[in-house]
């Protein structure tokens, strides 16, 4: 065990000799300062932005009997969570690169050799690649809070709001809001990420990788759409990314539940690790 | 009996039922630097790449200090430090980075051992530089560095000397001369340049389209170009008495068997009448003597054809 963790290690510091991986945690900042400086100029005094787009809400919110909580930090913080969006395209490029440019230097060859073992040292890679997204969203989290501060202020440590949690509009602590949608944001994550890793591995190379992946994540609705005509659009990948829609009842296809999507996003996982190991674990090592 | 610290056991390697390594077999004593020459694309660098794992036998096996690295990987694997192909290291990471990166991966590599690694391969002016701006002499000897770390029993070095000037290949050499004898650690060395190889190895294996068609002993061919000293073939009755015969007289010739009836011998011509006279005089019955071939790159020439040989 201690030996992994050396790995991960070692790979989180090759990870942070890259500038491009410096360059993920400045582009973040200059994301949510940005969103701060427009949100501080055309939003309203509450967490809506628009009550005719956002209707359905503030009608919930008046059912409810509940005011409209005013624009907050906590408020600032929880439309941020959707950068884990544009952190799953980072990541989806962290972990086809992390395989593609070992075989491109040729240091493979010198992992490999090792007392580790190849399922270790690839272990450790995909370990290290959740472990990068969770600093990333972590990091995220807390600037997002800062800059909220800093923006919007604070009302209370603990605000309540109106959210759908599966069976309509309730009204809930924004923590638990915050919290269901993080973990709905990490389906794509970590599916994509694990596809493109897998991409990787067959092809030794990135290009192949990132773009698959890529292409899976943005046009997922158009391509669930295209194919929901038909029987087999249903074990499409691309129908149960979004697993926030069919969790608050309006799925991209119908009859999809909620048990059922959990259980096809499961078969791809498993078949993505499956494939991604066992082609790593075979496969000869040979001059490329 | 010195120990054996690699041994080869009818390897074989197909790829899409094309056969690339036949049968390969020989063994590799502790404290030897054991030489691997054959023309390009003989099957040098897949028998190596055999030998660390990266590639999967696809029959017979190879054992490192008496361990399988089939069935017995990471035991067998730490007896081994390696270069395959080109030393390639992280270029945007520094000499040292490198080097730690690579002692994490070997629980037990301390600090110092990377320090000793550094002095022993005269890297430590550039060792805070990054790698990517490395000659490819030092980038040569980072990877010799890389390979030591932990210890290893055998070094498998593929081609070492590849693209070094004169002065860089004469280095490499003395190095790993002084890495056998002092350290007692085995090196394989790779070359398709046999007049490299000769002036470092004690024994040679020449492989030609996948098949090993010879093992030579340097040693014993440097004794034989030097003196007027040449190889002579024999025909006896039983060479196995006729050899224990010899030796009794004179522990110091080079006798070899052959085949059942067959000698090979290394004597001064003078010698030749002296050593019928003691067969024949035991009842070993002598019927042919025969001149054998001469130096190493003529035997060399021999097997492999010199017109392959770049």
């Amino acid at each position: 065990m201690s030996n992994l963790s050396q790995l991960i290690k070692n790979e989180f510091i090759k990870l942070h000799h890259y500038k491009s991986t410096w360059a993920m945690y400045i582009i973040l900042a200059i994301l949510l300062i940005g969103g701060a400086m427009i949100t501080n100029f055309v939003a309203n005094q509450n967490m809506l932005f628009d009550e005719v787009f956002q209707g359905e809400l503030a009608q919930a919110y008046q059912s409810l009997g509940l005011e409209i909580p005013t624009y907050d930090m906590w408020a600032f913080l929880s439309d941020n969570i959707s950068n884990i969006s544009f952190i799953t395209i980072l990541i989806i490029v962290v972990a086809a690169k992390i395989i593609s440019n070992e075989y491109k230097w040729g240091t493979i060859k010198l992992l490999l050799i090792r007392p580790a073992g190849r399922g270790t040292v690839l272990t450790s890679k995909y370990i290290a690649v959740f472990l990068f997204a969770a600093v990333l969203i972590l990091y995220t989290i807390i600037l997002s809070m800062i800059i909220g501060l800093i923006f919007f202020g604070v009302d209370t440590w603990n605000p309540t709001i109106v959210d759908n949690m599966g069976s309509g509009y309730t009204e809930v602590s924004i923590l638990a809001s915050i919290g269901k949608d993080i973990l709905f944001y990490l389906v794509p994550l970590i599916l994509l990420a694990t596809l493109s890793f897998m991409i990787a591995i067959l092809f030794k190379g990135s290009a192949m990788a990132i773009a698959a992946s890529i292409v899976v994540f943005l046009a997922a609705p158009v391509i669930t759409m295209l194919v929901s005509q038909y029987e087999v659009g249903k074990y499409l990948l691309t129908a149960h990314l979004d697993l926030q829609s069919i969790f608050e009842g309006s799925p991209l296809i119908e009859g999809t539940s909620f048990g059922f999507s959990i259980a096809v996003l499961i078969v791809y996982y498993v078949v993505f690790m499956a494939v991604g190991w066992l082609t790593f674990k075979k496969r000869d090592v040979a001059g490329n | 009996m010195t120990e054996i610290a690699m041994e080869l056991k009818n390897v074989s390697k197909r790829i899409r039922n094309k056969e690339i390594i036949k049968d390969v077999s020989f063994q590799i004593k502790q404290g030897e630097v054991f030489g691997f020459v054959g023309p390009n694309g003989a099957g040098k660098t897949t028998t190596i790449r055999m030998m660390v794992g990266l590639m999967k036998i696809t029959e017979g096996d190879i054992r490192i200090v008496g361990k399988s690295i089939q069935t017995d990987y990471s035991e067998a694997i730490r007896e081994v430090g390696a270069i395959v192909e080109n030393p390639e290291m992280y270029p945007f990471l520094t000499g040292r980075k490198n080097l730690e990166h690579f002692a994490r991966m070997v629980p037990g590599t301390s600090k110092d051992r990377i320090d000793e690694v550094v002095r022993l391969v005269g890297l430590e002016k550039v060792i805070n530089d990054r790698a990517g701006g490395y000659s490819l002499g030092m980038r040569q000897r980072l990877g010799i560095a890389q390979a030591l770390l932990h210890k290893p029993s055998i070094l498998i070095l593929d081609e070492p000397t590849n693209g070094l000037d004169p002065s860089g290949m004469k280095e490499i050499r003395q190095y790993i001369r002084a890495l056998a004898e002092q350290e007692k650690v085995s090196v394989i060395v790779s070359s398709h340049l046999l007049s490299e190889i000769e002036l470092m190895c004690d024994r040679i294996g020449v492989i030609k389209n996948g098949a090993l068609i010879a093992v030579e002993d340097v040693e014993k061919n440097r004794k034989l170009e030097d003196s007027d000293i040449s190889e002579y073939l024999i025909s006896v009755s039983n060479a196995q008495a006729a050899k224990e015969r010899l030796d009794s007289v004179d522990g110091s010739l080079f006798v070899e068997i052959a085949d059942e009836t067959t000698l090979k011998i290394a004597v001064k011509r003078e010698q030749i009448p002296v050593i019928l006279k003691e067969l024949l005089n035991h009842n070993i019955n002598v019927y042919e003597v025969q001149a054998a071939k001469g130096t190493l790159e003529d035997k060399f020439f021999d097997l492999i054809g010199e017109n392959v040989i770049e």
